[in-house]
């Protein structure tokens, strides 16, 4: 309170110039007007007037609006002293006393859990309300970080969602996962949901981008974007019934507002470099350290198996004229030159970013009107993510009851890009990272040089030579009409669409391993898909207050949505040279199309009971339709229920001071998936692309073939959550905790059944498995410093996570290499591995545990081990502001989950893999005499030391703390800025992933994904999320 | 209320009536199981969709890469771990390509199994008895040549004659013995020798595609006479001999069954071979023997040395190359061998169809003259001529020479352990011993 007064005196004393000025009109009042106030109402940090804000004399229906410098005036018959009340939309409502006739009146920012409204399936809600554990996040916060998609820019910002990056490439994918994963084999990604439309996640990529994927949601402007809802537990998802169990992402786009005083216009201006931290690039041998390792290992093999006739007289790295058996030497170690690629592959890559937007609106009109334009250089060259935006949001009253709805998101992204994963004619990365370091890049002759089994990094660099690129457009919008068709009652009716023309295409000419001899010159493959979503909605939302203490809200409706892919591809081999590149110049030309198609029906309806503010109880029931599933199981009823307890609002609570507001919320409910099954997926089919020719003249001819067993009864996997959650404000809401407990056990999951290879069949989809997921989650927000011109506020988050294979009739191991399995009792995400021990002093050799003591190292000596998912997870910002000067800093963490370093495992082979791969410097520390103490076995091709792929000495502990983010603003004042005609000027410096600590060696913790559903978890080097810097301005006239 | 109650039983029944027709999609490029195998388009689109994924799958790179770098003359450039567990005889029944090789075969037995059972039910009468015959015999031929490859693999398989209807009829069922297998496959063959037509059609198979497989398999079966009968019906057909000089057999009348590719099909065998992304390379022992004009003559252009001294194997110029199944330079080999082996042999007979194998290759004839020196001249000759496709493997572990020529001690790694992941989804399964 002292603070207050002192306060309110600084900003007298400020404000009192105005007041002297404003004293000479007084004189000329009418008698009728006892008092003239003059006034303004400011911003209280940045000072900054608030057009728009409501001033009211306290007890009569006097009130006026704050105009745009912030100034209000009274002229009424009211005597002095008497009480303001001024509020205004996102700050707390204040009385203020008016003694005289000027007054300066500073407001405050609301603590946000307050009086919030609060995105729901199909509605909002006031935060007060909310019976279900929903996360808000302002997409002001975070919209400024340099990643293309919105989905990255929340991580470390949502309690209970796990979000990670899987690469420092630009628009590809990133991993969301809601309360764990509960899924096997059906996607885990949630759903997400743009102003009401259920839209595409799925990345349309096909051409072989070496198991990376693009992000589909790349695609949308993160500027664009208002606030972001993630809907958590079962009274929250079931209203999304077939689609929601793995979560809810709700985005809710800007909109302009009625009544606006005046149109905005905003401007923000970016520009980034992003580098690869130096300290965290891989470490590889020189050409000599290269050399001296494989002439050890071919010693050495030969001496434990002389029959492979490897002695020191025939190593590989001998004397350059030492010829035996037609070939030459490579030359000794010492001679070995060292080549740097990874120097060449990367580069401190530029980020620019343009938004526009103007935001107005009239008594029956309101419009949002945005422009985006982003472009994003990937430090692995040449990557690089342009994306151009416009937006076009409107609403019109048509009549006093109907109100016209249009929400319109136009997106043109541009990708070029680069491949990842090993093989040999993949990997811009690999192509660097796992050529050894000792071949050169040119021959004599001046030519491209391809020693290893990968391409020539230049070639790759070269878009002339290399060009892999896709072009999409994507529209995002709906339209509805709500009717009032009587008081309480609405009646709403809308359609959407998502609308996705992705292009690919692929060109490598003669000087490729793809493209050049012996294949024919130059190859070029271009695919067009298509994805349309259609979604048809009708909605009765109907709203009454029963006499004082009972509010009834009830909400009924229907929703049918197709998805409709269709994919043209064509291809060409055989350019008459490198000029051509369209594929009418091909001399081979291929081309293919498919179709696919999947519906759902939905009906839907919720109930929401409000007993005086203080109890509210929600139930709610959807039913859904899916052509996907079997005949016997078309149909799923989801089911939910909840209640929240509005302690605070109690008797006996109103006296506690220091509890500011209690609330207590608990949810059951029932919710599905289907994400990521094939639209087919019941059906027996059989497949026609299996053509043979009748005989050597008649060139192939159609056939046909078994695909797919019949499974008539696949239904949705269910998932039951239970979730009991507190909502508590203490001290007047300075600390304010949110702690959610949940349990969500999954049946009938959906799995890919290891069926017997004798079957003919690979795998089949049934619905075999129970998976459980239980976990708390925790978040606090608190205002440790609040003056008028300094706050300090901290908002922390963790949460826990605890999954369960709680049935499962077989185990599962997923990928070739089967690095991962899951087994009913232990938890998805388990690797199984042969546990290296030690490596014995004496021999060198790797000793692993013998789990069933016979002896010998056999497939049942694997165990479980480490797990890819975190054990904690979450973030904690800090935010400083002092007048216009604001600091933001983020941390994001998470602990307790491994990663298995696939690229160690590839690169520290102790020497076996000679001219094909690279070595690490790591491999340096093997063992070479008794008595060398060290993990990195003898190396030999011979025995176990490094011939088992599945080695716990590739599982490394990738727990992290990454200081995300580090913003620093700074608002010129508006004295200074309104002479230009500019309302508000900001400018801002950013720094991003400036710090890690993590013990993992790899280049990144969080590198270990993939765009394929279980193999994640596997580090095949990927490039690691860059250091950035950005300066950006914001300006709003 | 009123307009709400009208609202909604309006809004429901429209949408209920409607619904299920909404949610019935046809899949638009996929036929579903119901109506597959019923007249003679679907009869013949069948077969070929068994003969795609013999091509495709069962002599696709995994069985490729396995067998010859068992053999010993050829080495991966790739240098995988798996592949060190090749050539050291030391794989884990949880290496990935053995899940690949195991699935690969039933695959193409479940298909041929379709063929088998609904072909001869066809009432259709555009199909007439002599093409219903020929299919189903095709049919038989392609699941006789898994079979087998699969027993010369794995040793201990299961045995399916009919196709998969659903998967619990698969579990629990007791593996059979090489033996037996053999025994089954050279049953098939029987069949398919009755069924089949005469005619000579080389990259499908007809009634001397099956007795010539059937004389190799007797040679497994050590029944040494019936190989020399079958092996003497094949090549008493002049549209089966050897021409010279050496080429590849591709269409010629060297060539008995060969298999077919397309560019939307290819040769997976082309990139373990070809040269900028090769995956494999004759070693320098077999390529110093082929480029030897007393050894390999003609041969010599099965490996070619570049001029960065790498061995660069030439069997399939493209990769839509045919790759050899069975070629008459076998059936010459198998009869040698056999005459040598039988209860009363032809010495003489044995080293004349030798003679014919290294004559028209170029090469002087044999002088061995033993029974001992005319098997190691059998084995060297079918070493060179069939450098680059899957045979020494197999004939080393046949003959009982793996140990003398590839230091390969243990017979229980003779064959390859049963998948670990087709324990894991049939228990029932039993390993093979020593894994």
């Amino acid at each position: 309170m002292k603070k207050y007064i002192i306060n309110s005196f600084l900003i007298l004393l400020l404000a009192a110039p105005s007041i002297a000025h404003a004293q000479s009109p007084q004189k000329e009042n009418p008698p009728h007007i006892n008092s003239i106030l003059t006034g303004k109402v400011v911003d209280g940090k940045t000072q900054l007037p608030l057009e728009g804000a409501v001033v009211k004399i306290k007890g009569t229906t006097h009130e006026v609006l704050v105009d745009n410098k912030g100034d209000f005036n009274f002229k009424t018959g009211q005597i002095y002293p008497y009480t303001l009340v001024v509020s205004y939309v996102g700050y707390e409502t204040v009385e203020v006393t008016a003694n005289e006739n000027s007054i300066r009146i500073a407001l405050s920012t609301q603590p946000k859990q307050l009086d919030e409204v609060v995105m729901v399936g199909y509605g909002s809600q006031n935060r007060k309300s909310v019976v279900g554990a929903i996360t808000k996040v302002n997409a002001q916060e975070t919209k400024h970080f340099p990643v293309a998609s919105f989905d990255a820019q929340l991580q470390g910002k949502a309690a209970g969602v796990q979000i990670n990056t899987f690469s420092g490439t630009p628009g590809e994918s990133v991993r969301v996962q809601v309360r764990g994963t509960a899924s096997i084999n059906a996607s885990n990604d949630p759903l997400y949901v743009i102003d009401g439309v259920l839209v595409n996640n799925n990345s349309l990529a096909t051409i072989d981008l070496g198991s990376k994927k693009t992000s589909p949601l790349a695609d949308i402007n993160p500027a664009d974007i208002e606030s972001i809802e993630v809907l958590k537990d079962a009274s929250a998802i079931a209203i999304y019934g077939s689609r929601g169990s793995n979560g809810v992402i709700l985005v809710t786009t800007k909109r302009g507002e009625y009544n606006s005083p005046r149109t905005k216009y905003n401007l923000d201006i970016s520009q980034g470099w992003q580098k690869a931290d130096p300290g965290r690039l891989w470490k590889l041998t020189t050409g000599a350290e290269h050399a001296t390792i494989v002439n050890e290992q071919w010693v050495n093999s030969g001496l434990d198996r002389p029959s492979l006739n490897q002695t020191y007289a025939n190593r590989p790295f001998r004397p350059v004229n030492e010829v035996i058996n037609g070939v030459a030497g490579r030359g000794n170690p010492g001679e070995q030159q060292t080549y740097d690629r990874l120097d060449r592959v990367f580069r401190t890559a530029q980020i620019k970013n343009y938004d526009f937007n103007v935001l107005g609106g009239s008594e029956k009109v309101r419009y949002n009107i945005g422009a985006g334009y982003s472009n994003q250089e990937g430090i692995l060259q040449p990557a690089r993510f342009e994306r151009a935006s416009a937006k076009f949001n409107f609403d019109a009253k048509l009549s006093s009851r109907i109100v016209f709805s249009s929400s319109n998101g136009i997106y043109r992204s541009f990708r070029q890009q680069v491949r990842g994963g090993a093989g040999q004619q993949a990997g811009h990365l690999l192509a660097a990272l796992h050529h050894p370091t000792y071949l050169p890049l040119y021959n004599a002759d001046g030519t491209a040089a391809r020693g290893s089994i990968y391409e020539n990094i230049d070639n790759l660099t070269n878009t002339d030579i290399t060009n892999i690129s896709t072009k999409s457009l994507r529209y995002i919008g709906s339209q509805y009409i709500e009717v009032d068709l009587m008081p309480g009652l609405k009646f709403k009716s809308s359609v959407g669409l998502d609308y996705n023309n992705y292009n690919e295409s692929e060109f490598f000419n003669d000087q490729t391993i793809i493209g050049g001899a012996p294949n024919p010159p130059g190859y070029r493959n271009d695919v067009l898909t298509t994805l349309s979503v259609f979604q048809a909605d009708q909605l009765l939302s109907y709203n009454k207050k029963l006499n004082g203490n009972h509010t009834i809200t009830a909400l009924l409706g229907n929703s049918l949505q197709s998805t409709n892919v269709s994919i043209t591809s064509a291809k060409g081999q055989g350019f008459p040279n490198n000029s051509f590149k369209q594929i009418a110049a091909a001399s081979v030309r291929t081309s293919s199309q498919n179709q696919s198609k999947s519906t759902i029906a939905s009906f839907f309806g919720r109930i929401n009971y409000n007993l005086s503010n203080k109890y509210f109880f929600e139930a709610s029931l959807r039913a859904d339709g899916s052509s996907k599933f079997g005949a016997n199981n078309k149909w799923g009823y989801f089911p939910a229920a909840g209640f929240s307890w509005r302690a605070k609002q109690e008797d006996f609570l109103q006296d506690v001071k220091w509890v500011s507001d209690l609330k207590i919320r608990g949810s059951v409910g029932l919710a599905g998936n289907q994400n990521g099954i094939n639209d087919y997926a019941s059906r027996g089919l059989w497949t026609g692309n299996v053509q043979y020719p009748d005989n050597l003249t008649s060139g192939p001819r159609a056939g046909i073939a078994p695909w797919q067993l019949e499974n008539p009864d696949l239904k949705w996997e269910r998932t039951t959550t239970y979730n009991l959650g507190l909502d508590l404000g203490l001290s007047n809401n300075a600390i304010f905790i949110n702690l959610d407990a949940y349990y969500k056990n999954t049946k009938d999951a959906l799995l890919f059944l290891p069926v017997p290879g004798s079957t003919g069949y690979g795998s089949t989809l049934s619905n075999a498995g129970e998976v459980s997921n239980k976990g708390i989650e925790l978040g606090i927000s608190t205002t440790n410093i609040k003056s008028q011109a300094f706050e300090w506020t901290t908002s922390f988050n963790i949460s826990r996570n605890v999954n369960r294979a709680e049935k499962l009739l077989t185990p599962i191991t997923f990928e070739a290499r089967e690095y991962r399995r899951t087994e009913e009792g232990a938890a998805l995400g388990s690797y199984w591995l042969y546990k290296q021990l030690s490596v014995d002093p004496q021999t060198g050799n790797a000793i692993f545990d013998d789990l069933n003591k016979d002896g010998k190292l056999t497939q049942a000596d694997r165990q479980l081990m480490g797990n890819l998912l975190p054990d904690y997870f979450g973030g904690l910002t800090n935010d400083v502001t002092y007048k216009g000067v604001e600091l933001n800093v983020l941390f994001t963490y998470q602990f307790g989950n491994e990663v298995f370093n696939f690229n160690k495992y590839i690169l520290e082979g102790g020497g076996t893999r000679d001219a094909s791969r690279s070595i690490l410097a790591s491999q340096l520390d093997r063992w070479q005499k008794p008595g060398d103490l060290t993990n990195t076995p003898r190396v030999t091709s011979v025995g176990n030391n490094y011939n088992i792929e599945q080695n716990s000495r590739y599982l490394e502990d990738a727990s992290f703390v990454r200081l995300k983010a580090v913003t620093l603003g700074y608002t010129l004042p508006a004295t200074l800025t309104a002479r230009a005609g500019i309302k508000k000027l900001s400018l801002y410096v950013q720094g991003t992933n400036l710090l890690i600590a993590t013990k993992y060696t790899g280049a990144d913790p969080e590198s270990s994904g993939s765009a394929t559903q279980n193999l994640d978890g596997l580090d095949t080097a990927t490039p690691p999320q860059p250091i950035g810097l950005q300066v950006g301005a914001r300006v709003s006239f | 209320m009123k307009l709400n109650q009208l609202l909604s039983i309006l809004l429901f029944s429209v949408f209920l009536t409607s619904c299920e027709k909404y949610l019935d999609v046809e899949p638009f490029d996929t036929v579903s199981d119901e109506n597959t195998i019923f007249d003679k388009a679907s009869a013949e689109t069948a077969v070929r969709g068994a003969y795609r994924s013999l091509a495709s799958s069962n002599y696709g790179s995994a069985f490729q890469g396995a067998v010859l770098q068992s053999g010993g003359d050829i080495r991966s450039l790739n240098n995988a771990q798996s592949d060190l567990n090749v050539i050291n005889y030391d794989l884990r029944s949880d290496i990935g390509f053995l899940s690949t090789l195991w699935s690969n075969f039933y695959n193409t037995i479940n298909r041929a199994n379709h063929v088998i059972e609904k072909v001869p039910q066809i009432e259709d009468v555009k199909l007439n008895s002599g093409l219903k015959n020929q299919l189903i015999g095709e049919a038989y031929v392609i699941r006789a040549l898994s079979y087998f490859d699969l027993a010369r693999l794995f040793g201990n398989v299961q045995v399916f004659l009919t196709p998969t209807k659903i998967v619990s009829d698969r579990l629990g069922v007791k593996q059979k013995t090489q033996a037996q297998v053999f025994d089954q496959v050279v049953a098939d063959l029987d069949t398919a020798i009755s069924l089949l037509p005469d005619d000579v059609v080389r990259n499908r198979s007809r009634r001397s595609t099956a007795l010539a497989l059937r004389s190799r398999v007797y040679l497994y079966q050590q029944k040494y006479a019936e190989a020399e009968a079958d092996a003497n019906t094949v090549l008493s057909n002049q549209q089966y001999r050897l021409m010279k000089p050496f080429a590849l057999a591709a269409g010629t009348p060297e060539s008995i069954l060969e298999l077919a590719y397309s560019v939307d099909a290819v040769n997976a065998g082309y990139a373990l071979w070809n040269t900028s992304n090769r995956a494999l390379e004759p070693k320098a022992s077999v390529h110093n023997l082929l480029n030897d004009a007393e050894v390999g003559g003609g041969r010599k252009l099965l490996s070619v040395a570049n001029n960065a001294g790498q061995f660069i194997g030439g069997i399939f110029p493209t990769n839509t190359a045919s790759n050899y199944v069975i070629r008459t330079a076998e059936l010459y080999l198998i009869r040698a061998e056999a005459r040598v082996q039988k209860a009363e042999p032809d010495f003489e007979g044995a080293i004349s169809d030798v003679n014919a194998v290294r004559a028209r290759a170029g090469v002087a004839n044999s002088s061995a003259s033993t029974k001992q020196d005319i098997l190691v001249s059998i084995e060297n000759e079918r070493r060179v001529e069939f450098a680059l496709e899957p045979f020494r493997w197999f004939d080393l572990v046949r003959t009982g020479r793996a140990a003398a020529m590839l230091n390969a001690t243990n017979p229980q790694k003779y064959i390859f352990p049963i998948p670990a992941s087709e324990i894991i989804a049939d228990p029932s399964l039993v390993q093979n011993p020593g894994y």
